[in-house]
């Protein structure tokens, strides 16, 4: 299954007065990266965060309470936000909110949205009005809905394989989202327990304060269980970290850096910046998937340039390997040179609403 | 429904994505950029400039900024180069004006105060330093800008059918040389373009009593060209000026001395930062 974002419209959601943002090259294809600007306050996390609002909506085990976009949109009578997408080619829309009289939809759809006061359809995925969704073609949804369903909770390897043979078609990708914060905790275990790799269809990063779920649960586990794949990672972070040898200290239970003058410490002794080069590509590639969508907030945090140009050149290194669309925001000019003018797209300032409304009018 | 945002042209992404919420100014080169980022360090968090490689892109760069983002506040300063008088307070008096022509030929004109240039030289050169007082300093530049009126009267003069101009170290030239050289790239007679210089030469003439005058109409470029040839063969032995230090210690010093000059206080101050 191949998913990509085409565009995403967004009305009234926080600093976004009213924005569509193209994620399309000129011939139409959706863009393989692309790098979102703009000053402080004008909605880059925002943007970030209702791409994988929207996206999530298609997750059969969301309990929709814990839905995102229901942090984003809270007045559905004047907000509203839709991501077009194809998915294996066919266009497909999400959408959430009352939407504006000049919304066209074309394709198919799904989504969410209130008449009169009345919510017509408060779980877009789980039991649809269908006399709300006459668009929508139901077999197709379907098969997302069960292809995401079946595939939830399956084991990743750290080759991007999806340890299933049951599917008789290709794994569904998955939506990766780091928010802005990330760092690695100190955490202490005192036994070990089991820290597979997951499938999740919307995956979102946050510091974990236990030992469980850690990255430092995940390293001493794997070296414990499966030692051929832990060799695997190891030389995956040798690579990106030359300078840093990581190995395991069995007796407390701890993943250890070595640096060249010999002196050891555990992952959270590493620096604020390699802490996030070590979050970014090791919690990606080990739940990569093929095709999946990437959101990367703030990609240089605490990065000095030569590490944000080894950070861009790591992510163009595994979607050779792996594809996937990647969208990031970001303010620093390396960046910019890394994924290039014609990949960046800048969101203006609240101010600039009114000067194109204006200017449209007149 | 606001226009989808798509990229826009590499060099308005390359500004726009550093600007943030501040104000834009493009200038036309690195120099002119280095220049105000200095004397506005304090400033930066309101201003940005950005350099573009010209006068012409300079104009079409911004043109394009205004129509295609009005939301954000764009501005040009650009060299005087040979405008009138005229033209120059037209662009700064003009109600909404965004770009601005310097009042001085060029922005190296703003660094070349006498004040500053007599106390960087005689840092520099030490016991070789020759002027007694900042006047003598000032007589010198004002004999460098009659020096060079005749190259200048011939740029202008190449100015007008657009062929190339003369650079730094043409001034040296004879002015039969001169001559000879502008009727052989514009294809006239030399006696026809003796005559336009002459013409150019005695509009210079009226500007060369003082340097505030002078440096309208004489290149500040080549001026500097001329005073780090100067220092050079003051300083007998030979420690290494370079034209970009003295270029440097002389922006260094109208900053540190508060000597910013009232053009661009008026451009920058006034017009830019304190203007909606």
């Amino acid at each position: 299954m191949k998913i990509q974002i085409k565009s995403l419209r967004a009305v009234n959601i926080g600093p976004l007065k009213d924005v569509t943002l193209d994620f399309t090259d000129p011939s139409g294809q959706p863009r393989q990266n692309t790098l979102i600007g703009g000053a402080n306050g004008n909605g880059k996390t925002t943007v970030l965060e209702l791409i994988f609002g929207l996206l999530e909506l298609l997750d059969p085990t969301l309990s929709f309470t814990k839905a995102t976009i229901l942090s984003l949109i809270r007045d559905t009578s004047n907000q509203y936000a839709h991501i077009a997408l194809t998915i294996d080619e066919v266009p497909f829309t999400i959408y959430y909110g009352e939407a504006p009289d000049d919304v066209e939809i074309t394709g198919e759809y799904v989504g969410a949205r209130r008449i009169e006061g009345l919510w017509l359809s408060d779980t877009p995925h789980g039991s649809p009005n269908m006399a709300e969704l006459l668009h929508l073609n139901w077999n197709f949804f379907s098969n997302i809905q069960y292809q995401l369903g079946t595939q939830s909770g399956a084991k990743l390897s750290f080759c991007g394989d999806l340890s299933m043979t049951a599917l008789n078609m290709s794994p569904a990708p998955s939506i990766l989202f780091f928010p802005h914060s990330r760092v690695i905790k100190p955490t202490q275990g005192t036994s070990l327990s089991t820290e597979d790799t997951l499938y999740q269809w919307a995956y979102r990063f946050e510091t974990v304060n236990t030992f469980n779920e850690s990255l430092n649960g995940y390293l001493v586990w794997l070296e414990y269980s499966d030692v051929e794949e832990y060799h695997r990672v190891i030389t995956f972070l040798s690579k990106h970290f030359d300078d840093k040898k990581f190995g395991i200290h069995r007796k407390t239970l701890s993943a250890t850096v070595t640096a060249r003058n010999g002196q050891t410490h555990k992952l959270d002794g590493l620096s604020s910046g390699e802490q996030n080069l070590l979050i970014l590509l090791l919690e990606l590639r080990r739940r990569l998937l093929p095709n999946s969508i990437v959101l990367i907030d703030e990609i240089e945090n605490s990065l000095h340039p030569a590490f944000q140009y080894k950070i861009g050149e790591a992510l163009k290194e595994m979607q050779r390997e792996i594809p996937f669309q990647l969208i990031v925001t970001s303010h620093a000019p390396a960046i910019l040179k890394v994924f290039g003018s014609e990949n960046t797209l800048l969101l203006p300032n609240p101010q600039y609403y009114d000067t194109a409304n204006q200017a449209a009018a007149a | 429904m606001t226009p989808p945002i798509k990229p826009l042209p590499p060099e308005l992404n390359n500004f726009l994505f550093e600007l943030g919420p501040r104000k834009l100014v493009l200038v036309e080169g690195a120099d002119d950029a280095e220049v105000f980022e200095e004397l506005y360090l304090d400033r930066l968090s309101k201003i940005a400039f950005f350099p573009t490689g010209g006068d012409e892109r300079l104009e079409a760069l911004l043109q394009e900024l205004l129509t295609q983002r009005p939301d954000v506040e764009s501005f040009g300063i650009r060299d005087r180069d040979f405008q009138s008088d005229t033209d120059v307070e037209a662009s700064l008096t003009a109600s909404g004006s965004r770009l601005f022509v310097l009042r001085r030929y060029c922005i190296e004109n703003y660094l070349l105060e006498p004040l500053v240039v007599w106390y960087v030289l005689r840092v520099y050169l030490s016991k070789a330093f020759p002027w007694s007082s900042v006047k003598q300093a000032e007589e010198h530049l004002l004999k460098l800008c009659a020096d060079m009126r005749t190259m200048m009267a011939a740029n202008f003069v190449l100015r007008l059918q657009d062929a190339l101009l003369f650079s730094k170290g043409h001034e040296l030239l004879s002015r039969e040389v001169l001559v000879e050289a502008v009727a052989h790239r514009l294809s006239k007679d030399a006696a026809l373009v003796e005559a336009e210089i002459v013409e150019r030469e005695a509009h210079i003439d009226e500007r060369l009593h003082s340097l505030g005058t002078a440096y309208t109409c004489i290149s500040g470029k080549h001026l500097l060209f001329h005073l780090f040839d100067f220092a050079r063969a003051c300083d007998k032995k030979r420690r290494g000026l370079s034209e970009d230090y003295l270029f440097r210690q002389l922006l260094a010093q109208i900053k540190q001395q508060n000597l910013i000059h009232e053009d661009l206080r008026e451009i920058v101050e006034q017009k830019i930062l304190a203007g909606s």
